[in-house]
């Protein structure tokens, strides 16, 4: 019996987790922190979409009562834009230090992964923000993909995923 | 009015500074709570606002708003939490420990001018 409630919560995390809270969650933060409004939305993409290598990858853990990994996959031309939207450098011709844009793109991770904190079980904690360039694995190990949600935002991919650590791996 | 913007993100401390200048505060800015505990020592008066974010290195936010709450000279600054940490028992520990408001991240700009009228710290000439 408890094999089987045991599973039945535990869909029900997967499920809190899943594309369509991920989506809002993202296009809240989308709106708020990078100003743009109806002017560079966010939008679902609805062909796959093609992250270069290079590209932004930033993760954090949640640890506790449930544990994984929320990752926020973007093309570097994104990352640039959401750095300088963020600084308010709208001049392209100003360059953009790469530390700050790694700093735009772990605090849009944050953001991200502190609001999906607030719907798994509690206690957990949220660790800080690790950003990585290159050709990197959106995760390893015993995990399980809960939501992955492609966007485009002003025609750059944008990529979202959350991974929830198996038993056997934590 | 001062204010002190304490945030381990670049990014973020100027996103907030920027809202507090356009309201006419002088910002400083803290990359910790052990580097803000620092800039309040070296100040002969408190600013009246910090905003406080919850995770960073070496001392977080909780920390600091419980290390300003020992120290007497500084009983008039008001701490605003300002972090991604959206669940109800972290606002709670957060207001136990001695802070005035909690604003959870992401939020528009229009939120944080609230919390700040709610305080009392939104100045006259904009309020």
């Amino acid at each position: 019996m408890s094999l089987h409630l045991d599973s039945g919560i535990a869909h029900l995390e997967a499920a809190l987790l899943g594309d369509d809270v991920v989506t809002s969650i993202a296009t809240d933060v989308w709106d708020c922190f990078l100003g743009t409004g109806t002017e560079l939305p966010l939008l679902p993409a609805f062909e796959p979409i093609t992250l270069e290598a290079g590209h932004y990858l930033a993760m954090i853990a949640i640890t506790g009562a449930w544990t994984g990994q929320v990752v926020l996959e973007l093309a570097v031309p994104a990352a640039e834009r959401a750095a300088r939207l963020m600084l308010a450098v709208p001049d392209e011709s100003q360059p953009v230090r790469d530390a700050d844009v790694a700093d735009a793109v772990g605090e849009l991770v944050n953001m991200i992964g502190g609001n999906l904190k607030g719907l798994v079980p509690a206690p957990s904690a949220l660790s800080l923000p690790l950003v990585l360039r290159g050709d990197v694995a959106a995760s390893s190990g015993r995990t399980v993909l809960t939501a992955d949600v492609s966007f485009s935002w002003a025609d750059d991919p944008v990529r979202i995923s959350v991974w929830e650590a198996t038993p056997s791996s934590e | 009015m001062r204010a002190l913007v304490i945030d381990d993100s670049r990014v973020m401390r100027t996103v907030l500074g920027r809202e507090l200048r356009a309201l006419g505060y002088e910002v400083h800015e803290a990359g910790d709570g052990q580097q803000a505990i620092e800039a309040l020592e070296s100040m002969e008066t408190p600013p009246e606002l910090a905003t406080v974010d919850w995770n960073m290195p070496v001392m977080d936010g909780l920390s600091f708003v419980q290390t300003v709450r020992k120290r007497p000279e500084w009983r008039n600054l008001t701490l605003m939490m300002v972090t991604t940490e959206s669940e109800h028992d972290q606002l709670v520990r957060a207001l136990a420990a001695g802070a005035h408001e909690y604003l959870i991240k992401p939020f528009p700009p229009e939120s944080f001018r609230d919390k700040l009228a709610l305080l009392g710290l939104l100045p006259r000439s904009v309020a």
